[in-house]
């Protein structure tokens, strides 16, 4: 399984890849708005990058994990994704 | 069996344990999903978070291609409260029309909300309540899907606003009144409470309102309150998977009555209820290679399938919801005030709008008054008083019976019931009295609505179907 900072790496793809976004992941800051003009987050391109983050790292986001995310920035988002993952290591090892 | 048998009853242990999710077996391009914004117009400047208004399990199971979705048991055990419901075999009607065809309607009325609204209105309610949502707010036209909803947030003690368009709110107090009775606030839109509602009465004050306007100011109210979601009754791939309850029990009804439809016909709003009867039918069709012609029906005032525009297009009048594919009339389009409040959204569900593309069922207009006629009929007929809304399918029915006496030729006709008329009883006295009026959208005024919708590759021109 991934560590975090390849959860990290991997997520910021991700976000590229399924916002289509024109920059490339590692251009993508921490502390980046999920608002703003470069990113353009909304409610409905949020959960098409959530199933691109169950697709690649497997297993499924309780929705009150989203709901309970307070998702400013891509570091935030990054955070939930990285919890998911955590979850998904310790349920494994169980 | 007896031939002349009524009623083809389930028991409640047959309520279905999964819905049918039709993406399995229709071809929908992945380019052709829902897209967001071309522009991030309508969203504040300032906004600093942004929560899904649909609960993440509910979006993952309605944009998959697992065949089958397991209904939660909590709300299978609702719908057991009364569904399944009756499968009717309609002799009366056949005997008034002296018609050699067997004419069927699934009844989806007799439950508190009058409609089929509350089969997806109870599930939305459990995934919201799932993710810890406080307060839903929704759109709704003549009050069916309000009203569900409200009754549903009452069930899970969420809180509920529903912005009600202004010309049904004034045409149907009585759903306003069971909105209130299940604690919901009820507001007529366009409203003063919020900046879309502002904007449209500035811009329009005489406005009958639209449920695409109601929707805007729903969605907007959102984003105002914590923890609360915007919610629809219609369109959305998860609402049409809700809704195919309805068809995957006339399945089992009409195996009871021994026979299979040659058409299956439901009006058509946005598509909720043609879709969860006629769905289920479609996969039928492709594993039997059965004929059955799936038929759908809208308002001559409001034809976006037969007089619309296969486009992407905004699910609001304020343009700030995702674009979806679809037939559609455009985001702007104010249908005129007719009494069928349920069919005036500008726009089709998207996966009805690919099966209609890809020729796979069919559409038909009616006027409003030829309609009411027909549910006059059927009311006589049958004793039961259709929804306006219902009534368009009755009338496609009657006709269809009536080509099978022309034609001599049997054919076996079920059609969706989906509400009942007993809160639109003005609207039929309005009718006995000859003072309703046929509103045919012109094509100029259907022009100028077509000219706004956002300026994305790949529209296609009028009337073309592939």
């Amino acid at each position: 399984m991934l560590n975090d900072d390849e959860v990290t790496s991997r997520v910021r793809e991700l976000m590229v890849e399924s916002l289509d976004l024109r920059l490339s992941p590692e251009a993508i800051g921490n502390e980046v708005s999920l608002y703003s003009p470069v990113i353009q987050l909304d409610s409905l391109n949020l959960l098409q990058l959530l199933l691109a983050v169950e697709s690649e790292f497997g297993g499924q986001i309780e929705d009150e994990d989203v709901m309970e995310a307070d998702l400013e920035n891509v570091g935030d988002f990054i955070g939930l994704v990285r919890r998911h993952v955590e979850t998904l290591r310790t349920e494994a090892a169980a | 069996m007896r031939t002349s048998r009524n009623q083809f009853l389930l028991d409640e242990e047959d309520v279905p344990t999964h819905w049918y999710n039709i993406l399995a077996d229709l071809d929908v391009p992945s380019s052709d999903v829902r897209r967001a914004r071309s522009t991030p117009q309508g969203a504040p400047a300032d906004r600093k978070h942004s929560t899904p208004n649909l609960p993440l399990s509910m979006y993952r199971s309605s944009v998959g291609t697992e065949r089958h979705v397991k209904i939660p048991d909590p709300v299978r055990e609702q719908y057991q409260r009364w569904r399944p419901t009756p499968l009717v075999r309609a002799h009366r009607l056949e005997q008034a029309l002296d018609t050699p065809a067997h004419i069927y309607y699934k009844y989806e009325g007799a439950n508190a909300s009058g409609s089929h609204k509350l089969n997806s209105a109870l599930a939305q309610a459990y995934y919201y309540k799932q993710a810890g949502v406080q307060e839903v707010t929704t759109g709704t036209g003549a009050g069916q899907w309000g009203t569900a909803l409200s009754m549903a947030c009452h069930a899970l003690d969420l809180a509920c606003t529903v912005f009600m368009v202004r010309c049904s709110h004034a045409q149907k107090p009585y759903r306003k009144v069971l909105m209130e009775l299940n604690g919901a606030r009820v507001i007529p839109s366009p409203s003063g409470t919020t900046e879309a509602g502002r904007a449209l009465i500035a811009a329009s004050p005489g406005t009958d309102g639209s449920v695409a306007i109601a929707n805007a100011e729903a969605l907007e109210h959102a984003r105002t309150v914590d923890r609360g979601a915007f919610a629809v009754g219609s369109g959305e791939n998860h609402v049409l998977l809700h809704q195919t309850v309805i068809g995957e029990e006339a399945l089992l009804q009409m195996e009871l009555a021994g026979e299979f439809p040659d058409v299956v016909i439901g009006a058509m709003g946005a598509g909720s209820n043609f879709a969860g009867l006629a769905f289920p039918f479609h996969r039928e069709k492709l594993r039997t290679n059965a004929r059955t012609r799936l038929v759908a029906v809208e308002p001559d005032a409001c034809p976006k399938m037969t007089r619309g525009r296969y486009a992407w297009d905004y699910n609001d009048f304020s343009g700030t919801t995702p674009m979806t594919k679809m037939y559609t009339l455009g985001h702007t389009f104010v249908a005129p005030g007719v009494h069928a409040g349920g069919l005036r959204y500008h726009g089709a569900a998207p996966l009805v709008s690919a099966l209609y593309e890809q020729g796979l069922m069919e559409a038909v207009a009616y006027g409003q008054t030829e309609v009411f006629e027909a549910g006059a009929f059927f009311a006589r007929a049958e004793n039961l008083v259709p929804a306006p809304e219902s009534a368009h399918a009755v009338k496609c029915a009657i006709d269809e019976a009536v080509r099978a006496r022309e034609e001599n030729e049997p054919r076996v006709i079920l059609f969706n019931v989906s509400g009942h008329g007993l809160l639109d009883l003005s609207a039929y006295d309005q009718y006995l009295s000859g003072g309703l009026e046929d509103h045919r959208v012109s094509d100029s005024h259907i022009a100028a609505s077509l000219a706004a919708l956002p300026d994305v590759p790949d529209t296609n021109p009028v009337g073309s179907r592939s």
